[in-house]
């Protein structure tokens, strides 16, 4: 069941729907008989007696003018006839009908034919008509459900006569004129009022009605026809004629002017307010859509900068280390060798020259500056060197996937393909991941600097037993025995290796092979440190099959595997 | 009897304050060598009762000399102390088989505290 709120569209769809369309000859003299000529010139004075207030059918303005459809209808009939009807001011549509009854009227311009009316009046042909519309603040959509509800009709309009002889069961309320009705309705006085959709749709817009439903639960159709007095059988067939004699053209003209049709505007067709509404939320939805997939995206360049930003730092961070460490060694060896020298050269001073309060606070004077200066020398040393770890329980997979993420980019960059074959059954170790984080990346980034074209980086962890003596002889520090169980780690690469005469000073800090101002040697060294300190041992060689491999090997928590 | 000291380091005045140093308390002969490769010759003339040896050094490191020392029976019974600069003696223990386990200074040291280490080493 739809719904309609003062719906003008339908108005213009539903209405007038049944106008006899023929169109005749513009002179409607020409076709009336010359009985009909002669029976209006024996008539000049022919009363009419409008509904003073059935918009938009009729109405009297405020000076009195009759207005509205049919009284456009009116002056045509009076045009083709050339007739000039007499019109009656009543104050209320019960007092036409009571004029009508009394024989104070001839004619009744919009009268809906009813089983009653007819007994008094002879009925021309309808000339406009409109839908039967139930009209309610309460949500009532058929006729059925107002059965024992409160009705208002207008007193004797149509659907007066037609509830009263169809619907025994409805409370009827009377009022005088359409609009009081709909004020009772919108009010809830009553339960609805049953009128018909020209009437209600002008009124409630003319009045601003806002909260009354409108619906079709009304079979009936208001078909208005003009009512003659019954005792005027001659007039019926003239004004029928005159009726048919309208054009489509004038009936349009009319229609056009009473419903608004051209001054409604398309803002008023709720057609257009659905599908404009339609429109803004099918464009807020996009907008929102384009909104959280941009703010997914950056989201996403957030997160990636981040991480990029990340292993910069860290690659950054161990090349400072490792430039401060090479510093740090550089400066030692340097300086504490004089020391050395001053140490004991002030030794043996102070044994040599005479006991005396002077030479002893000299010679404790250098003591204590040799001292301090080793302290700094010291300081510098431990600052550089990885001493201490930070060790939780972990998984050396998640280190090295970790690491191969930080170096992700330059490995793209470089075109080396990666593959790693990392046992999933691997048991935790007690680890320093930010280190040995720093361990692979380093050796990641040599192994890439290494490779130069169809680069292969190869990454293996396993627990493996050393029983072969050439696992064995992979351990260089002798830290594991034969026959024990270790976590493996292994490194390949496709490069060149190394070469021979290195191999032995690989890991020695300033040891490198890269161009003055790439690497500063201390790479390996700082590796080896870290590994030693997890109690690991690193081993780095050429593999049989080219390319180098290096062999890191860890000592199992053997009280939980 | 004197006991016999050989003193190994790049650093000719290092070695000759060690030298002086050790002598003058009358309980030692010293004697000096500035080369690496040349501290294995000079054992076998010297036939030192220790070696007191710099880890780093241009043509070869502590730990070669002390290899080369013993794979030759006669020599391999001389006690060493390694001296060195660059580092502490923490990682000394991962530097090498050779040097891990030995005896360690680290420069500057005190001539007081070279001769309780050599006196320990010395007696054991």
């Amino acid at each position: 069941m739809a719904w309609l709120k003062t719906t003008p569209l339908l108005l213009c769809l539903v209405f007038l729907a049944h106008l006899p369309g023929e169109t005749f000859a513009a002179d409607i003299r020409l076709v009336l008989t010359p009985e009909e000529k002669q029976w209006l010139k024996a008539h000049p004075e022919i009363r009419i007696a409008p509904d003073p207030d059935f918009a938009p059918f009729e109405w009297f303005s405020q000076d009195g003018s009759y207005m509205g459809m049919v009284a456009d209808y009116v002056q045509l009939i009076e045009e083709r006839l050339n007739i000039k009807f007499k019109i009656i001011h009543a104050r209320k549509w019960s007092q036409v009908m009571e004029m009508a009854r009394a024989g104070e009227v001839d004619v009744i311009p919009a009268l809906a034919l009813s089983p009653q009316r007819e007994k008094n009046f002879l009925f021309t042909e309808p000339h406009l008509s409109a839908k039967g519309v139930i009209v309610t603040s309460k949500g009532y959509e058929t006729i059925q459900q107002l059965r024992g509800k409160k009705i208002a009709v207008v007193n004797e309009y149509v659907w007066d006569d037609w509830i009263t002889h169809n619907e025994h069961d409805v409370d009827l309320y009377r009022v005088e004129t359409t609009l009081h009705g709909l004020e009772l309705a919108a009010l809830g006085v009553v339960d609805a009022m049953v009128s018909d959709l020209a009437s209600v749709t002008y009124l409630i817009r003319e009045n601003g009605l806002s909260n009354l439903s409108v619906v079709p639960g009304i079979e009936r159709n208001l078909e208005l026809r003009f009512g003659i007095r019954n005792d005027w059988p001659e007039l019926k067939p003239i004004i029928d004629k005159a009726i048919a004699s309208l054009t489509a053209e004038e009936k349009e003209a009319i229609r056009a002017k009473w419903l608004y049709l051209e001054e409604r505007g398309f803002w008023r067709n709720p057609l257009f307010w659905y599908s404009t509404l339609g429109s803004v939320v099918l464009l807020l939805l996009l907008l929102t859509g384009t909104m959280v997939w941009n703010r997914m995206l950056k989201q996403r360049v957030e997160l990636r900068t981040r991480e990029l930003q990340d292993a910069n730092v860290k690659l950054m961070q161990a090349e400072k280390m490792e430039s401060i460490g090479r510093l740090a060694a550089g400066v030692a060896h340097e300086v504490k060798n004089p020391l050395a020298i001053i140490q004991m050269g002030a030794d043996f001073l102070s044994q040599e020259m005479p006991k005396d309060e002077t030479t002893g606070e000299v010679i404790k004077d250098i003591d204590d500056a040799v001292q301090r200066a080793d302290t700094v020398i010291r300081g510098l040393l431990d600052f550089s060197r990885d001493k201490k770890l930070e060790r939780t329980a972990g998984s050396i997979n998640e280190v090295i996937k970790s690491s191969l993420h930080l170096v992700g980019h330059e490995m793209r960059q470089r075109q080396i393909e990666v593959k790693t074959q990392l046992a999933d059954d691997l048991p935790q170790l007690e680890l320093d991941a930010s280190k040995l984080q720093q361990v692979f990346i380093n050796l990641f980034m040599n192994a890439a600097h290494a490779m130069e074209r169809d680069g292969l980086l190869q990454i293996m962890t396993q627990v493996k037993t050393l029983n072969d003596q050439a696992d064995l002889s992979r351990d260089n520090e002798n830290r594991f025995k034969p026959g024990e169980t270790v976590l493996w780690v292994e490194v390949r690469d496709n490069g060149p290796g190394i070469i021979d005469k290195d191999s032995s000073k690989i890991f020695d800090p300033f040891y490198t092979t890269k161009p003055v101002g790439e690497g500063t040697g201390l790479g390996l060294s700082v590796s080896r440190n870290i590994i030693n300190l997890h109690q690991g041992s690193i081993d780095i060689r050429n593999h049989q099959e080219g390319g180098a491999s290096i062999v890191m090997m860890f000592q199992l928590n053997r009280g939980e595997t | 009897m004197k006991k016999r000291i050989l003193v190994v380091d790049d650093e000719p005045a290092l070695t000759r304050m060690v030298k002086l140093n050790l002598e003058r308390t009358g309980n030692y002969e010293v004697r000096t060598e500035n080369q690496g490769s040349m501290a294995v010759q000079a054992a076998r003339e010297f036939k030192p009762d220790l070696i007191f040896l710099d880890v780093m050094m241009p043509d070869m490191s502590g730990d070669e000399v002390s290899a080369q020392l013993k794979e030759d029976e006669e020599l391999s019974q001389i006690k060493f102390i390694f001296m060195t600069a660059i580092v502490t003696k923490d990682e000394t223990e991962s530097m090498g088989s050779n040097i891990g386990g030995n005896e360690f200074l680290a420069k500057p040291v005190k001539t007081d505290e070279l001769i309780a280490t050599i006196e320990r080493v010395l007696g054991e």
